[in-house]
């Protein structure tokens, strides 16, 4: 490898190409093994029947679109992400911007910020049982005040838990980012604004912002990876069919897969993956910087 | 920014509370695994069983315990081969995500070759298929490989996830360029920059990436579940059984255990993020 | 500062996780067999005499010789066999000075010598032990300090008696004198029994075992072989007197300790950390729910003896090694099931047994030990069956059957349902149920009956359950002290009972979700088990409505109220006859209390709950194999073995499984405190039902038409509700509305 690009440092453009494509070959043959086949297979059953493998064309997604359960879940991962993902922005920036100053208690909140992300899944949903249910403890705190009790798990109000869930856990990582992204702006350009005049906020919108641009990325991408994520408290709190405002797209995987309607799922999946794709496309040319 | 004393420690005030909300569970759990059943029963009771009231908590145990501790770290055998299985899966897949994704995330950051807009945009979508859809398509190639009942299926697609790929690329973008240059007219080879000047630098990244990886592959649920039949393989957090309330104090002190692996690996990871972001920073 | 503190706490990470890795010590190897897959333990019997009622206990003496002390007809008798059971003798029978006592145990010495415990009088207060020598002279024995009778005996030793008290008592006593040499279980550990092998005895608790030193009785707290049985609870159920879940022995080699229990048998050697299992239960009778184990013994030349019974009859299993068999028969037939079976365990271990070419591997989905759900049970199979590693034959009870023959997962059992139809005949009312135009892909085997039981008079007025709530108010205003107007355990098993009985009016005749019925459902229900009156310390178990682990997965909807009959705490009782025993119940109560039973009125129909559906799955490579066990499942056989999944769906079984009219089937025995503080004790002798209850019975099975649904989904969903809405916790309306809004989420999908 060494002696070869020694040799022919002159012509940049050729092999650097060819080695950028060894460096990812391994990863990319284990990918397209253990990941992009199996997804070229759902895509198969999306246009098949589950046991004979019969091609149907449409069929599936023609049934699956019209379904109400897909609908109702579809809405509902919709009206979660579009919440959830802009409050913990905007919470997690808040929080860093906060923490900048503080040198000692910063590191020991960061840490203490963490925590939630390390909490094994099953003890959350353990303490989340125990705190949202009817006789669960935050209605113990409501009763003390006076004010009636919630069935917190199986009314609207089980969109909130969700959504507060999902802060609460992810708080702590997108904070960390946001800091590393804050401490790569350098002082310097601070420095000359104030020089300049420039107070507090002005500073913030028109350095800090721009400059958080690509762990504004990041952050989002990760952030609605997260969101799906979710699912499994959900999941392990409320069973197969929760109430209605927190049944998602997973709940309707879930159960379709129990009941061995492949086909629906594999079409449900495909469109799934499509929205993903655009929204995806979207994000990377409105961030189209580098 | 400059802030005045006072502000400084009015804006504490939030960021205090937050940290208390966050910090909370952890407390809950590790004084619920102090307490001794009677008390976890008067306590859950009305969720566990139906009782009357509501739950109730006290922050000390009224009899504190290590009854549960005893019962679960000197009598439950399989709470020992699963912690070994979590410690020999987590590794292993960490291990390998390092040696497949950081080639992989340089590539793509560092080299213009052609499709590598498209195979990256494939990554990410790849990233986001939840479980259930993939499943049986995962479990047909597993099958296929005889990969099925053993450790290494589980380790194997997982090294291959294209998500620390994905956060390790966003740092390695970040190297400037200029140190490249000037490495290559050294007389650096591809190779060579890679290991000498990326790695370094991008640690922060890296870090990060196997960080957060660390604890999505400690509380694996699925696919152990699905592609492990033999109970002997069997990870850690599939051990909280349905809780009840007998159980409740084990519950308590395994997710406290579990906890411990976690908390460790975030507060090593944190100073040595620090540290990548630092150095990063300053090569500027 | 900050540095070294991550450090030295990465040291005490470090050393915990090293210390843990000392702890998993002792687990079980699989079946050693080298390394081609050759050797197998084969099972066989050692005849026994002819007329054998009871058997005591048995021995292969030193001689090689068999002796036995057994009851038959004639009364109890030592036997001897010289030719491994081909021929018996009686040795000496007991003289008629203890003929007509009870015999409370009994033990045979390596050389012969016999010795008893009998019971003085029917007080069972005071003992007789004799000891017999080889021919038959017996000597009285006076155990000292012995509180009670013996019930365990162990006599390995020629001067030496183990013997287990009543209570927990355990001690070694000399034969010549009666003294006491040792005694274990000196720090009075509640005891369930004893066992003794080689240079141990293992006092079997309720959760662990304690081993103490044979000799000098002291406690050994360290031992693999403890781990190792004190890791599966099963080894610690005991379900009848003189049978217990594990027996031991000692090898032939210094430190060689054998155990047997349901899973098969295993071996330790002491010194070593792995305790190896040699039989595997599956593949003989050991894993027969009804067999029940008395005593193991290992002979001379390694063969293992298990004296066991086997559904009352007794038997002496003999496993031995034979090399040129393979561990495992190569053609493997897998049956599935959600949850655990005891009819189908049953019927695969006898098809084992006769198949030998088969090995039968039953798994179960549901274990109930882990966080598995039924929901997570069921789709790692789809994934298996999809991907062709799926079962053989699949019992359907709690997956979504439907579902699977409207996708063809099921294979078309036309034929075999024809065949049995005709050379044994079926209740095709009930085993039809699966039948959809001309073909048939799931057959109930079992099924069970929902009666609501009580006075004749009482009856003839419910039509539905509107009238039984007005029928049970009615009741309640007459009689305001009775504690329970309709019989129930607890609100789980109330709505269990009545829901299997209601379930069909859920559904319309277009298969929509009929929530009207629901909501009656819920609030006749509600309303009935409020006319109940609890104490105050009862409240807690009786206001329960989540399944508890503490049910050892039995169907508590199949237990007849006779004791809340006989104690006067009830008016009406809603069962699910499910054998001929709770058959036989129920007509001795009609017959003594005066009181009938007539089918669950409630929908205008006639349900009968199906249980244990077998099908076949079509991607199955053994179709010979299933089909042969399918039909054996509904054969006359198993179908006469019930260990409680319902009664038999074969005409045949079904005259074998009611009892004969007039014969007795046991007595139950109950003692509360009444209102006075004085102790009442009710006895219920029962017997099987007469010709004319048998009759009714019979022309009830045959009036049967509507299965109950067996939706699993459905049924959680509505009970999850219902439990809290009659539990007080949410109203009605909110149950209802709760119903509907899941079940419209389940019904889109």
């Amino acid at each position: 490898m060494k002696g070869i690009s020694a040799k022919r440092s002159r012509g940049s453009g050729q092999c650097r190409k060819w080695e950028g494509f060894l460096f990812i070959l391994p990863s990319l043959a284990g990918v397209l093994v253990f990941i992009f086949i199996p997804f070229l297979d759902v895509i198969r059953r999306s246009f098949t029947e589950v046991m004979s493998g019969k091609f149907v064309g449409l069929k599936n997604f023609r049934t699956v679109f019209s379904n109400t359960a897909f609908r109702q879940a579809a809405y509902n991962t919709f009206r979660f992400t579009g919440i959830c993902i802009p409050m913990l922005i905007f919470c997690s920036l808040a929080a860093a911007v906060l923490l900048q100053g503080q040198k000692k208690m910063g590191s020991i909140l960061k840490s203490m910020y963490l925590m939630p992300m390390a909490i094994p899944v099953a003890s959350v949903v353990l303490l989340w049982k125990l705190l949202f249910h009817v006789k669960g403890m935050l209605n113990g705190i409501l009763s003390l005040a006076g004010m009636r009790a919630v069935d917190w798990m199986n009314s609207e109000y089980a969109f909130g838990v969700l959504v507060f869930s999902y802060i609460w856990k992810n708080l702590g990582y997108d904070v960390i980012l946001w800091l590393a992204g804050l401490a790569g702006i350098s002082g310097d350009i601070y420095e000359a604004a104030r020089v300049d005049g420039a107070g507090e906020w002005r500073c913030f919108i028109s350095i800090t912002l721009p400059n958080l641009l690509p762990s504004l990325y990041t952050i989002a991408v990760l952030s609605f990876l997260n969101s799906f994520k979710v699912f499994r408290e959900a999941y392990l709190v409320a069973g197969d069919y929760p109430h209605s405002s927190i049944y998602m797209m997973q709940h309707l995987f879930n159960n379709w897969f129990r009941e061995l309607s492949l086909d629906k799922m594999a079409a449900g999946a495909v469109v799934n993956a499509v929205v993903i794709l655009m929204l995806v496309l979207l994000l990377q040319r409105v961030w189209e910087k580098e | 920014m400059r802030k005045t004393v006072q502000m400084r420690y009015l804006l504490l005030i939030p960021l205090i509370i937050l940290a208390v909300i966050c910090c909370y569970p952890v407390i809950f759990l590790a004084t619920g695994a102090l307490m001794d059943v009677g008390e976890l029963t008067d306590n859950l009771g009305p969720v566990m069983k139906g009782s009357e009231g509501f739950v109730s908590w006290r922050f000390m145990p009224l009899f504190p315990t290590l009854q549960n501790y005893v019962e679960l770290l000197l009598d439950s055998p399989q709470f020992f081969v699963m912690f070994w299985n979590s410690v020999k899966l987590t590794a292993g897949i960490l291990a390998g995500q390092l040696l497949i994704g950081i080639p992989a995330a340089w590539g793509f950051a560092r080299f213009e070759f052609p499709f590598r807009k498209a195979v990256y945009t494939l990554y990410i979508i790849l990233m986001m298929m939840p479980f259930q859809v993939r499943m049986l398509s995962d479990y047909l190639i597993l099958d296929r490989m005889h990969l099925l009942d053993s450790h290494l299926g589980i380790i194997l697609p997982a090294v291959f996830s294209t998500f620390p790929v994905f956060i390790m690329y966003r740092f390695f973008r970040g190297i400037p360029g200029a140190i490249i240059e000037s490495a290559k007219l050294d007389g650096a080879g591809a190779l060579q920059i890679f290991l000498h000047i990326g790695i370094p630098l991008g640690a922060g990244g890296i870090v990060s990436a196997m960080v957060l990886n660390f604890l999505e592959y400690w509380n694996l649920i699925e696919q152990p579940l699905t592609f492990l039949k033999d109970k002997t393989l069997w990870p850690l957090s599939l051990f909280l059984p349905n809780i009840g309330l007998e159980k409740a104090g084990i519950a308590f002190v395994s997710s406290v255990v579990t906890l411990i692996p976690a908390v460790f690996v975030f507060l090593l990871g944190q100073d040595y993020l620090e540290q990548g972001i630092a150095a990063a920073a300053v090569k500027e | 500062m900050k540095r070294s503190i991550r450090g030295t706490a990465a040291a005490v990470m470090a050393a915990a996780i090293a210390v843990t890795g000392i702890n998993t010590g002792g687990m079980t190897a699989a079946a050693e067999s080298g390394d081609t897959a050759m050797g197998r333990y084969m099972e066989s019997e050692i005849a026994l005499p002819e007329g054998i009622q009871i058997l005591h206990n048995g021995r292969v003496l030193d001689d090689g010789s068999l002796s036995i002390l057994a009851m038959t007809a004639d009364g109890t008798s030592v036997w001897k066999s010289s030719d491994n059971g081909s021929t018996w003798e009686e040795a000496f029978a007991i003289p008629e000075k203890y003929e007509d006592k009870y015999l409370c145990s009994g033990a045979i010495s390596p050389e012969g010598t016999v010795f008893c415990d009998f019971a003085k009088d029917s007080d069972f207060t005071d003992d007789i032990s004799v000891i017999f020598s080889k021919d038959g002279q017996p000597t009285e024995l006076e155990l000292e300090e012995l509180d009670s009778y013996a019930w365990q005996v162990f006599f390995t030793e020629e001067e030496k008696l183990l013997v287990r008290g009543v209570g927990d008592q355990s001690a070694l006593f000399d034969t010549k004198t009666g003294e006491q040499i040792c005694n274990y279980n000196e720090n009075e550990n509640p005891v369930q029994f004893v066992q003794q092998a080689g240079n141990e005895v293992y006092v079997f608790g309720t959760e662990e075992v304690f081993v103490y030193d044979y000799q000098t009785g002291e406690e050994k707290t360290e031992s693999v072989i403890k781990k190792e049985i004190d890791a599966d609870k099963d080894n610690f159920m005991i379900y009848s007197v003189a049978s217990y879940p594990l027996v031991m022995a000692k090898g032939t080699e210094e430190g060689e300790v054998y155990y047997c229990n349901s899973k098969g048998i295993f071996r330790y050697m002491q010194g070593g950390s792995v305790v190896e299992q040699l039989v595997d239960g599956k593949l003989n009778s050991l894993a027969k729910p009804s067999v029940s184990l008395q005593k193991m013994q290992v002979t001379e030349d390694g063969s293992l003896l298990v004296f066991a019974s086997d559904s009352g009859e007794f038997k002496i299993f003999c496993y031995t090694y034979e090399a040129d068999v393979p561990t495992v028969p190569d053609k493997e037939l897998h049956i599935y099931s959600l949850n655990e079976n005891a009819d189908v365990q049953q019927a695969a271990s006898m098809f084992q047994n006769q198949n030998p070419e088969y090995y039968v591997n039953l798994e179960i989905g549901i274990s109930g030990e882990d966080a598995v759900t039924a929901s997570d049970a069921l789709r790692t199979l789809n994934t298996e069956i999809m991907a062709g590693n799926g079962p053989d034959i699949l019992i359907l009870d709690g997956m979504p059957v439907d579902s699977y023959i409207e996708k063809g997962v099921l294979k078309d059992l036309r034929d075999i349902y024809g065949e049995i139809v005709q050379s044994e005949g079926l209740y095709e009312n009930i085993a039809g149920t699966y039948a959809r135009d001309e073909s048939i892909y799931a057959i109930p085997t079992r099924f069970k009956m929902p009666v609501l039981q009580g006075e004749a008079s009482i009856l003839e007025k419910i039509t539905d359950l509107a009238s039984l709530a007005d029928a049970a108010q009615q009741l309640r205003q007459e009689d305001t002290a009775i504690s329970m107007i309709v019989s129930a355990g607890n609100i789980y098993w109330f709505l269990r009972e009545f829901y299997t009985a209601c379930s069909p009016a859920m559904v319309t005749e277009d298969g929509e979700f009929n929530s009207e019925a629901v909501k009656d459902f819920i609030t006749q229900i509600k309303e009935i088990f409020e006319l109940n009156q609890y104490d105050e310390s009862e409240e807690e178990y009786r206001y329960i409505y989540m399944g508890s682990t503490d049910d050892y997965g039995y169907d508590l909807t199949t237990v007849t109220g006779s004791y809340n009959f006989l104690a006067g705490q009830c008016k009406l009782d809603e069962i699910n006859l499910s054998s001929g025993n709770s058959l036989g119940d129920a007509a001795t109560l009609n017959d003594q209390e005066n009181l009938d039973y007539i089918l669950a009125p409630y929908t205008g129909q006639n349900v009968f709950v199906p249980s244990t559906v077998a099908g076949i799955s079509s991607k199955s490579t053994q179709t010979e194999g299933a089909e042969k066990f399918v039909k054996f499942l509904l054969s006359e056989v198993p179908q006469s073995s019930n260990q409680g999944g319902g009664l038999p769906v074969n005409k045949k079984a079904m005259e074998e499984e009611i009892p004969q009219a007039g014969v007795g089937l046991g007595s139950s025995g109950w003692s509360t405190i009444d209102e006075e503080g004085n102790r009442v004790d009710i006895m219920f002798d029962t017997y099987g039902p007469s010709e004319e209850e048998k009759e009714k019975f019979m022309s009830m099975v045959e009036t049967l038409d509507t299965p109950s649904l067996t939706d699993a989904v459905m049924e959680e969903l509505i009970l999850e509700q219902a439990g809290k809405c009659v539990a007080g916790e949410i109203s009605v309306e909110e149950a209802v509305s709760t119903i509907n809004q899941k079940m419209s989420l389940y019904l889109a999908e």
